[in-house]
């Protein structure tokens, strides 16, 4: 595939970030949240509204930055693979120590009387790739979409009563079309991740995902009745699926076993969904 | 004569065989309460709801001001000034009062986003007239009482200027001390010269509130009248047998 496009699936130096870009990347965010903090407090200022103790919007502050901050360290400590170090040492002149040869052929050298890389000297660290923060800008997005836009309003109406929200005078039927768009672009993202991950693409790239995602987003805290979830939600049920997955993959699991869990856990988190908009009601 | 701030002329539906309204005339003066009764099925709802546009009717024109207007869908007939308390509320059970009360056409800030903070402001104004008791902004609709909820749709029919106010059932979910509310609210909205469609199960309700009735049995009118020309007894005959009496101007349904 396509050097430039395999950018998007983050498996080449090309796209990575760097620790450098990875922390400025981090205090814009940071940034960010202060400030939308701080402007919030202003809007219910402004309209004499009760607000919230200053030491919580403080602990807010500190927690949300913090946050941030601890999983750029956590991305930062990844360096690259030696052989692309070295690869790139050699593009780019710079000397890495020659070493002496072992059994297998890779240079070695010493250091504090250990046997090390040659290349330790010379560090790069990958920090964020482009996936993962497509999937943070494409979240951030559609957080923005669901609580901030009239659309976002609308989706939440309709899903609580489309009858109610047809009599409110909203136009249903196109937003339907308009949600399912929306759907369709942001698999479309997806796709390209995933082929681009994977440096190849079959008309069946994806299959049964479907059934991830619906458990990612009933983790995450939506209702199948409608009306109810958030963003972030889905977001970290989606990482929690993932874990779930890996995980088994490190255990070595057959794929018939890992599928039978997912189901599993498909069917126990609507289960609990089910009990619990029964309880509401 | 005034023209008629309404006027329906003609106006069938039918679902399937069964004709649901079959051709009613009505109309509403400006600052004039008229009630609407009938027996349950007796096409009431239905005839209310091709006015506010959740129906799409099958003949007949609707006339505003003497001219004929358009209503395909509810959106018209909010443009038009024509708004309605249904029955079932119709509220978006997940979202708060603010969001009910904007659905539709929520305040934008200069970015074109949700103005969330104006919007529960003007929800607090509001909410403090009608219901000075109601602190609950923050929390779904759902989580609310049946007489907060009333309250939640009724700020949202009367908020936005209306010309024309259909209330169905407006009081069934009340006690007594908020039907009481309402009664007083329908007789300021009508010292306003708003139009009021009122249909209620209770007698005394629309006879106490009322200036016209309008009877429906099986879809068709059996009559109109003045309040004071009737009986309460000639109103249940109207309602019951189809009966029209003296003092009423009979429908093609009375017998």
């Amino acid at each position: 595939m396509d050097k430039t496009f395999e950018i998007f699936g983050g498996g080449i130096p090309a796209s990575w970030i760097g620790d450098t870009w990875s922390w400025i990347l981090a205090f814009v965010v940071c940034a960010m949240i202060i400030l939308g903090i701080i402007n919030s407090r202003r809007q219910r200022l402004r309209f004499h509204f009760p607000l919230r103790p200053v030491w919580a919007e403080v602990f807010l502050g500190v927690v949300g930055s913090a946050v941030v901050l601890a999983t750029t360290a956590v991305m930062n400590s990844y360096p690259w693979p030696f052989k692309l170090i070295e690869n790139y040492a050699i593009e780019n002149n710079i000397t890495i120590p020659a070493g002496i040869e072992n059994r297998d052929g890779d240079a070695i050298c010493m250091a504090a009387e250990k046997v090390v890389r040659c290349t330790d000297g010379f560090i790069l660290y990958t920090g964020y790739t482009v996936p993962v923060i497509i999937a943070l800008a494409v979240g951030l997005v559609m957080m923005f979409l669901s609580t901030r836009t009239q659309f976002g309003r609308y989706v939440y109406a309709i899903g609580g009563n489309p009858e109610a929200a047809e009599l409110a005078g909203i136009n249903t039927k196109w937003m339907i079309v308009k949600v399912f768009a929306l759907m369709g672009a942001l698999v479309g993202i997806s796709a390209v991740i995933s082929s681009s991950r994977l440096n190849a693409a079959t008309n069946a790239l994806g299959l049964s995902n479907e059934l991830y995602v619906i458990a990612a987003t009933v983790i995450g805290g939506t209702s199948l009745a409608g009306g109810v979830g958030t963003i972030y939600g889905a977001m970290i049920g989606a990482l929690m699926m993932q874990s779930i997955i890996s995980g088994m993959s490190l255990l070595n699991l057959a794929a018939a076993y890992q599928n039978i869990v997912v189901g599993a856990v498909l069917v126990t988190a609507v289960y609990l969904d089910q009990l619990y908009s029964r309880r509401v009601k | 004569m005034k023209t008629p701030l309404i006027e329906m002329r003609d106006i069938s539906i039918a679902f399937g065989g069964i004709k649901a309204v079959d051709h009613v005339s009505i109309d509403l003066h400006p600052g004039e309460v008229m009630g609407l009764l009938g027996h349950n099925g007796a096409g009431k709802s239905t005839l209310i709801k091709i006015l506010s546009g959740a129906y799409p009717r099958d003949t007949g024109k609707i006339f505003m001001d003497g001219k004929e207007i358009a209503i395909h869908n509810p959106r018209d007939a909010k443009a038009h000034g024509i708004e309605t308390i249904y029955q079932t509320l119709a509220l978006a059970d997940n979202v708060d009062a603010a969001a009910n009360l904007y659905l539709g056409r929520e305040l934008k800030t200069a970015f074109g986003t949700l103005d969330d903070v104006a919007m529960e402001a003007e929800c607090r104004k509001v909410m403090h007239r009608l219901n000075p008791n109601f602190r609950r902004f923050k929390e779904p609709v759902s989580k609310l009482s049946g007489g907060q909820r009333q309250s939640v749709a009724i700020a949202r029919a009367i908020h936005f200027n209306a010309r024309v106010l259909i209330m169905d059932e407006p009081t069934a979910a009340l006690g007594p001390q908020e039907t009481a509310q309402v009664g007083e609210l329908i007789k300021q909205l009508k010292a306003e010269g708003i139009g009021i469609f009122l249909i209620s199960h209770d007698l005394h309700d629309v006879t106490d509130l009322a200036d016209r009735i309008c009877v429906m049995k099986n879809g068709q009118v059996v009559g109109t009248a003045k309040v004071d020309d009737v009986t309460h007894d000639e109103i249940l005959g109207m309602i019951i047998a189809g009966k029209c009496p003296e003092g009423a101007v009979a429908g093609p349904g009375a017998i």
